[in-house]
């Protein structure tokens, strides 16, 4: 058999030519190269019966078994079986090489010596055509158009489904092959599913990549996960995700739900994101993290080398380095080149930047890109009027909050090379 | 906390606005309108005791359309495909399709209507409205245009006074909301059919799960969507109540005939003396407006998600072809016949969808019960006996007169 729709509902008959009913479903076991199909499900009266595979003979015109009607011998189904008709079937997947949300129209088999094979899924509008039964309707198409429909099977490797069974008891999907993505990509697939699917496989994905993939979906659709799933998972996402990303969401929830995920939240994060929270939006204050480095001016650089191989994994930039005072003053800057250049035992404050290019939170999103691509910066500290350090800018938050217009029509400004941000941020 | 704190604010007041209540007041559309004048104007108050029940029926089904977006997650074509399979969703889209056709071609006939009260002609006002339509859905957000439309309904109210003002006899009135008293003749048949068609789309199964789906309730939010959508359908039926009431108690109860849909504007004579025209003129048109807003999204939105293919306002027609496709074929094929009929057809044109939605009410509501009681589906919020007694008998009642009235003919030849 090719496809699943052609098989399903066609009659089963026994070694003596009586029919025992209908097909109803088809059973796969999953194994390598591609699932086999190990079985199928005949409807016998009001009871289902599961005969295997390798018992059904497939001929012209008919599907018939070797025995009497009253001799069947049942299947005994696997834990890992999958019903095609009840599980994948009319369901939607996620087809992880295109990073699309589709519906599975129909499912193609492959026949190999002894075995029938799975080998994917169509979720084309041929596909569709051909499990109505109305396929002529491509060659009509085809005839006006003049070129065909374009039939494309999604491999079973490619192919992610999104529920165990239908209905609303929710069990932890997998979500291998989905969870081995790029984030972006991930987010890019979970806008394209509707709100349950999204809190779902949100909830079924490890907490970091989680963490990873909400900031890349869209602010709405951020807002509206945070608000669906639990707050402990989602104060636990939240806590993996960089301070401002985190403050980003929560500040467009509702009050109480806000307080609520803080609540559940580790202090220290929690009082972080707190702070984040008092900047309003479109200024550099709203813009900043508060997960950099700081050493004291008295540190020698090896010093600040072993700090940092200690800190690195937290921090959002590691190229600059901040020194800072006791009351959290802002004081010096240093490069990681300058750090690694510089003899392993003098004290920072013999080679630090002491004029640090800064801003005030207050500041404009604008006047941040100004300094950024005047400098040549990949962070900028932002300072409160006393020249306590709040936070710093990272080059890559700055991008998205300019639109993209903003950047067209500047005069050539010479192009610098990736590594040459690296040197000294140049004094103000 | 943030500044865009205090516009979350805003958007949860607008969100109070419940998708009940929005759901149900889009069934006051030109249809509505016009099949209520002229039940009140036709039959008197011998039609209230079927808004009466049919109001009842409303509740329970818009409740369980609600309760399977809210519980699955899925919209109703989905649905439909998940547990029946493409063909039968085929049969449903395609039900569904051809009730939303005659739907929207009575919304652009109430637009011709309307706007021909003030002396404008229908071959600039169809066409105009139409391109007004598509610019609107596709540039603006929908919610929001919805939300001024339903703010606008609020003119409905003056039904509410010019019913009061008319001093109907409400002895009767009540009496007859009550105690159920069916004619059969066909055109009583034929309006029988109408209201129930009007109040219970096949659109309006689509569209409140659709809605609902967007909410992303938990198990805690379904006591107040039910409260929502009964107090949807309560008022928008309130409404339709005293549309069928000034109607009667002003024309009615004078002997006067409609030929025109414009004469139904007699109804707001008590409130409005000579503005009367004008403002039926301005609830026709804000009526139609909406329901031609709506309907063409929320057809090409079904039977996309249903089948798969590509949608969205937001996508370019090269991205979602079938979806453009469907949303303009809406737009621009009932905007035609519309133009194309005979001027004194236009009533028909409003009344006859109605009865279509009537007769192809049943069908929907079979996919409805078959799934609102399928535990795999919905766990353990399957329907109630009392849901499903209230379901099956609205069923078997459109059924019974669907063969009714188009046996009639036949029958009233016999006899």
């Amino acid at each position: 058999m090719q496809f699943l729709t052609q098989v399903l509902g066609r009659t089963v008959f026994d070694s003596i030519g009586e029919p025992v009913g209908k097909v109803r479903d088809v059973i796969i076991t999953p194994a390598e190269p591609l699932p086999v199909v190990s079985a199928i499900v005949i409807g016998h009266g009001h009871r289902d019966i599961v005969v295997p595979w390798q018992r059904v003979r497939e001929e012209v015109d008919r599907l018939s078994l070797p025995v009497r009607r009253d001799r069947i011998a049942d299947y005994t189904p696997r834990e890992d079986d999958i019903w095609l008709k009840r599980s994948v079937l009319d369901r939607q997947i996620v087809d992880v090489h295109n990073y699309k949300v589709v519906r599975v129209n129909d499912v193609r088999f492959v026949e190999t010596p002894g075995q029938v094979c799975l080998l994917g899924v169509d979720a084309s509008t041929r596909g569709l055509l051909r499990g109505l039964g109305i396929d002529w309707i491509s060659g009509v198409l085809r005839f006006l158009v003049g070129k065909p429909l374009p039939e494309r099977i999604i491999a079973w490797n490619d192919v992610e489904t999104l529920e165990q069974a239908a209905g609303p008891i929710k069990l932890k999907i997998p979500l291998e092959k989905l969870s081995r993505l790029h984030p972006a990509d991930i987010a890019e697939i979970i806008e394209q599913m509707n709100p349950a699917q999204r809190a779902d496989v949100i909830e079924s994905l490890d907490v970091q990549t989680a963490a990873d993939v909400l900031p890349e979906a869209s602010p709405e659709i951020q807002a509206e996960i945070i608000e669906d799933i639990d707050p402990e998972r989602a104060s636990d996402i939240l806590e993996e995700m960089d301070p401002d990303e985190a403050a980003d969401i929560l500040g467009d929830l509702p009050e109480e739900r806000t307080e609520e995920i803080l609540k559940e939240m580790e202090p220290e994060e929690a009082e972080d994101v707190r702070e984040l929270l008092g900047y309003e939006d479109e200024t550099a204050g709203g813009l900043m993290t508060t997960d950099y480095v700081t050493i004291s001016e008295a540190m020698t650089a090896q010093g600040a080398i072993d700090y940092l191989r200690k800190l690195a994994p937290d921090a959002e930039t590691i190229y600059y380095l901040y020194i800072i005072t006791e009351g959290e003053k802002l004081v010096g800057v240093i490069s990681l080149r300058d750090l690694i250049v510089a003899p392993p035992d003098k004290p920072v404050r013999d080679f630090m930047v002491t004029r640090v290019i800064h801003i005030h939170p207050e500041a404009s999103i604008r006047e941040a890109a100004e300094l950024f691509q005047k400098y040549n910066l990949l962070a900028l500290p932002v300072v409160d009027y006393d020249n306590e350090l709040k936070g710093i800018i990272t080059v890559d938050d700055v991008l998205e909050g300019i639109p993209a217009e903003a950047w067209r029509g500047r005069p050539g400004r010479r192009q610098t090379a990736p590594d040459q941000r690296l040197e000294h941020p140049v004094e103000a | 906390m943030r500044s865009r704190l205090t516009r979350q604010r805003f958007a949860l007041l607008f969100a109070a606005i419940g998708p009940g209540l929005i759901a149900a007041s889009a069934d006051n559309d030109a249809g509505g309108i016009t099949t209520y004048s002229l039940a009140g104007a036709r039959f008197g108050y011998g039609l209230l005791w079927v808004l009466f029940l049919t109001t009842i029926s409303l509740a329970v089904t818009q409740e369980m359309g609600a309760r399977m977006g809210a519980v699955t997650g899925k919209g109703f074509g989905g649905l439909i495909r998940e547990k029946f399979g493409a063909r039968w969703a085929a049969l449903a889209i395609l039900i569904m399709l051809a009730a939303n056709f005659g739907t929207t071609t009575a919304e652009f006939a109430g637009i011709a209507t309307s706007l021909r009260i003030f002396g404008l002609n229908r071959l600039i006002t169809v066409p105009l409205a139409a391109i007004a339509i598509f610019i609107l859905i596709a540039k603006f957000d929908f919610q929001r245009v919805q939300r001024i439309f339903l703010i606008s309904s609020l003119v409905y109210f003056t039904y509410v006074v010019s019913g009061l003002l008319a001093r109907p006899d409400w002895r009767l009135a009540v009496g007859s909301t009550l105690r159920p008293e069916i004619a059969l003749t066909a055109g009583y048949l034929l309006m029988f059919v109408a209201t129930v068609g009007t109040t219970i789309t096949p659109w309006g199964q689509f569209f409140i799960q659709s809605y609902i789906v967007d909410k992303r309730l938990k198990e805690e939010d379904l006591p107040y969507m039910r409260a929502d959508v009964y107090v949807g359908a309560f008022f928008t039926n309130l409404i339709a109540f005293f549309i069928i009431v000034a109607c009667a108690a002003t024309i009615w109860a004078t002997g006067m005939q409609i030929s025109d849909a414009a004469h139904a504007a007699a109804a707001l004579k008590p409130l409005a003396g000579r503005f009367a025209s004008a403002l039926f003129a301005f609830g026709l048109l804000n009526a139609s407006l909406l329901g031609a807003a709506i309907l063409p999204l929320t057809s090409a939105y079904a039977t996309c998600e249903t089948f798969g293919w590509e949608s969205g306002i937001d996508k370019t027609p090269g991205e979602a072809p079938i979806f453009f496709g469907l949303f303009l074929f809406f737009i621009l094929a009932p905007s035609a016949i519309v133009l194309a009929i005979d001027s004194g057809l236009l009533l028909q044109a409003m009344i006859l969808p109605q009865v279509l939605n009537g007769m192809l009410l049943p069908a929907i509501l079979i996919f409805v019960l078959k799934i609102a009681n399928d535990r795999s589906f919905m766990g353990k919020f399957t329907n109630s006996r009392a849901f499903n007694a209230i379901a099956i008998a609205t069923t078997a009642v459109m059924i019974a007169l669907t063969i009714l009235l188009l046996g009639s003919p036949l029958i009233e030849r016999l006899t």
